[in-house]
């Protein structure tokens, strides 16, 4: 798939602080910045530790299970490019570490609730951009 | 050292654009024509004018230096706030008059994002964004949706926001959305961001809103009945999404216990209740951040009707930034003093109102609280 097919937005790859993070998505590697001093995850990337205030950091991979901390399912494309898949959902999911990350629900519905089990999904949009995801786990 | 603020500035002045759609001017041209407004209001000119604090408009234009070429006076003390809702504005112009930095101070807001057409569905370039989380209704939505999971509220309940700032907004010639909306009639709408329709979500709309605040020593002086500062705090959650539950917003119990405390009041004591309500959900959360009812139970206390026209705490009578327009919650301080002057109009001057009580929030950031009122103390 080449860029200009793919129409939804695509996050800013060449940022310096985030592009660890994408590199790995391509790899099917969902990560964190991890502080080298405490150890606390944070995402997104900042400069320095908010828990210790140290910083040194590395990106490390976290878990890819998770858990719904809510969804919202819009039903209106604000964005031309969501227009053929509405209503689609776009969940905050707590992993298993204890990070938090904003990213779409995939693949079916049934028992899409807050507190529900997901794990990651990694979907190919273009040569460079890899979107993390997430998928229901059935209970 | 003296803290207490109660009763040492007032509002002496309110002004506002038309609101609605007004092509071709300027936040800066709007701010100015509302300051003319407010001027008038309070019968005074310029040179009476020693302050002025401006918000910023959505863009980030209408700083005070963009302003003051338009309304041609150098005050001695000038500021703009970068997310100025109303609350930030009188709590920074307080501040100044009463440190005397300055006597007379103007504040304004103005916008024109709907006939800029200010793209709102802009996206963060992150993942966030590429996942097609925008518009301030995803977050509101994704805090609606674990309420409700949480607490189990229905759509009915949580309806009374928009169908109440909507029975408000039939009795406001300035309202922009005047049309009749039962209960039925919103419960059949559409979801747009689920679980929030369409009414539970501010328009954007372009105008202006200026206020003019002076000391109490002053006020007398002014042809109005002065509208005086009682109380005012704030709290903030600048951490933003680095906060865990940040969308929760519980940070503004912070303001809450402050502004009970320093003023010694209750809720009880308050007459008239204004909301910032860019998302009908802001609205509940902070009926609940600052006790008007308990946590989790809002949405059945709002099913009994204080806040609709005729209950026991009306709320956000001039239809609110859901009904009447966007304005970032300016309009609801011009409604809450006039009501508070007594000049609301018979369809919806709520008689014997004493005391208001204003609450706004930039987004999952800030949080402030302001108590005004015709009496000193």
């Amino acid at each position: 798939m080449t860029e200009t097919a793919y129409s939804k937005p695509v996050p800013d790859l060449d940022d310096p602080a985030m592009a660890p993070f994408w590199t790995a998505a391509r790899d099917r590697r969902l990560t964190a910045q991890q502080c080298t001093a405490c150890k606390s995850y944070r995402y997104p990337a900042l400069e320095i530790c908010p828990t210790c205030l140290e910083q040194g950091a590395n990106w490390v991979d976290v878990s890819q299970e998770g858990t719904v901390w809510s969804f919202a399912t819009y039903h209106r494309a604000f964005h031309p490019g969501f227009k053929d898949e509405l209503p689609y959902v776009v969940a905050i999911v707590e992993n298993a570490d204890g990070v938090r990350y904003t990213g779409r629900i995939l693949g079916p519905r049934d028992g899409l609730a807050v507190g529900a089990k997901v794990r990651a999904r990694f979907v190919d949009c273009t040569d460079r951009f890899t979107l993390p995801a997430w998928e229901l786990v059935a209970a | 050292m003296d803290k207490d603020i109660r009763g040492k500035v007032a509002i002496v002045g309110i002004g506002h654009t038309a609101q609605g759609e007004l092509p071709g001017q300027s936040p800066e041209l709007n701010s100015v024509l509302a300051i003319k407004e407010a001027m008038r209001d309070a019968g005074i000119d310029r040179s009476a004018l020693d302050g002025l604090i401006t918000c910023k408009s959505v863009q980030g234009t209408n700083t005070d230096c963009q302003v003051g070429p338009l309304l041609g006076i150098n005050p001695r003390y000038a500021q703009t706030l970068d997310y100025g809702t109303c609350n930030f504005s009188i709590h920074l112009a307080v501040q100044a008059i009463v440190t005397g930095m300055a006597d007379t101070v103007a504040l304004c807001y103005g916008a024109n994002a709907r006939t800029a057409k200010f793209p709102f569905g802009f996206t963060a370039p992150t993942l966030a964004g590429a996942s097609g989380l925008m518009h301030v209704g995803g977050p509101a939505a994704l805090a609606l949706q674990r309420y409700k999971s949480l607490y189990g509220m229905t759509d009915e309940e949580f309806g009374y926001i928009a169908v109440g700032a909507r029975e408000w907004a039939r009795r406001n010639p300035v309202a922009l959305f005047r049309d009749p909306m039962s209960m039925a009639d919103y419960l059949a709408m559409d979801y747009l961001i689920e679980p929030l329709r369409r009414p539970d979500l501010t328009m954007i709309s372009d105008g202006g809103v200026a206020l003019i605040l002076t000391s109490a020593e002053r006020a007398g002086d002014f042809p109005n009945k002065p509208v005086y500062i009682l109380g005012m705090s704030e709290a903030s959650q600048i951490r933003g999404e680095f906060t865990p539950s940040y969308l929760d917003r519980e940070f503004l119990g912070l303001a809450s216990q402050q502004i009970w405390n320093s003023t010694g009041m209750t809720q009880s004591d308050i007459d008239l209740l204004y909301i910032q309500d860019p998302t009908a959900f802001w609205v509940l959360q902070m009926i609940e951040h600052f006790g008007f009812a308990p946590l989790g139970e809002g949405g059945k206390w709002l099913a009994e009707g204080h806040t609709l026209p005729g209950g026991s705490l009306p709320l956000n009578t001039n239809g609110g930034q859901l009904s009447e327009c966007y304005m970032w919650g300016w309009m609801h301080i011009v409604e809450a003093v006039r009501q508070l002057r007594g000049v609301a109009g018979p369809e919806r001057q709520v008689s014997g109102a004493e005391i208001a009580m204003y609450l706004s929030t930039q987004t999952w950031f800030k949080g402030g609280a302001s108590i005004i009122s015709t009496h000193k103390g």
